[in-house]
């Protein structure tokens, strides 16, 4: 009986294939995770950008007063904006909030002016000039805090009855800028 | 005896492996439009918020009953991302049971759709919309 194994070309045609395979097998799996991983950073990009807008939106909407003299265009938007808080009035007088962007990061802060002479009092924002003649802000315990990271633009703009909210996320460098644009109308007039 | 594939054993072959292949390129294009979209909804939910809050804005008083409109060309002012969009807000009067009547009875339904089309695998569009509303009263 004769055995026959294969020859050498049978192996080395048999051995590029199974390469051209493996090769288009993996080129396929890269690029579905590099897909994937596009599909999470626009997810990521779409609820940070919620955030922000809801956020914003549910403290807008009840605002007393808006500090900030919003621009009406897009160009000239803020990128923070204080306003006198509506939701929590508190008896020892006036709160405000601020939501700004703070390199990448979106900060809510709340806080209150005041006078070193009565720290206990809080002030109407326009009663004095911070700094001068004992006009002071303070931030309230734990109301200074990051409410999104990676934001790469923020911009207020509009009236102070309807204010436009413009939003930028970069999840990371290969991800692309996602922009986001809503509105909301101030009921507290 | 040598004995090579025969003609129809390369075919089946062919048949399973082209199958395979096209199954591979048909769940990538698929993820990729499933991911897009749903940034893309989100988009849409937001446009449709700021047609309502621009409603509230105006006021009872001076809400007309009209259509206003936002065609392709007024949004890609907000950018590329918006360019697929159109948007329409409508305003009617309506009863208290919600039914659209002429007279103003102090009570006014404000809605708005968000339209866009969406490339599907094969390459033809589908329409979408996102429709929210409101009711803005005299009081």
């Amino acid at each position: 009986m004769k055995r026959r194994g294969f020859t050498l070309s049978e192996l080395v045609i048999a051995a590029a294939i199974a390469s051209i395979l493996a090769g288009l097998t993996a080129a396929s799996y890269i690029s579905i995770q590099r897909l994937v991983a596009r599909g999470q950073d626009d997810l990521l990009a779409a609820s940070t950008a919620r955030v922000i807008i809801d956020r914003v939106s549910r403290d807008l909407r009840q605002a007393l007063v808006v500090v900030d003299s919003i621009p009406p265009d897009a160009a000239d938007g803020l990128t923070s904006l204080e306003f006198e808080d509506g939701h929590d009035v508190d008896p020892a007088g006036p709160t405000y909030i601020t939501y700004s962007l703070d390199g990448t990061d979106v900060r809510r802060n709340r806080h209150y002016y005041y006078l070193t002479s009565s720290p206990n009092q809080r002030l109407p924002y326009n009663a004095g000039v911070v700094g001068q003649g004992g006009f002071a802000v303070a931030s309230l315990s734990g109301e200074d805090y990051i409410i999104a990271d990676r934001v790469s633009d923020l911009r207020f703009y509009g009236s102070s009855s309807l204010v436009y909210i413009d939003t930028s996320i970069t999840v990371n460098a290969v991800s692309n800028d996602q922009s986001y644009h809503s509105a909301v109308a101030k009921r507290n007039q | 005896m040598k004995r090579g594939f025969t003609l129809l054993e390369v075919l089946i072959s062919l048949v399973v492996f082209s199958t395979g292949m096209l199954s591979i390129v048909t769940l990538s294009t698929q993820t990729q439009l499933l991911t897009r979209s749903g940034s893309v909804r989100t988009r849409a939910a937001l446009l449709a918020q700021e047609g309502l809050e621009a409603a509230i804005a105006t006021g009872y008083g001076s809400l007309s009953t009209t259509t206003e409109f936002m065609d392709e060309e007024s949004l890609v002012a907000l950018g590329d991302a918006y360019q697929y969009f159109s948007r329409e807000v409508e305003v009617e009067n309506v009863t208290s049971e919600l039914v659209v009547t002429n007279d103003d009875t102090g009570m006014k339904l404000v809605t708005a759709t968000v339209e866009w089309d969406e490339r599907t695998g094969d390459n033809s569009k589908i329409n979408h919309e996102f429709v929210a509303s409101t009711i803005i009263t005299d009081l």
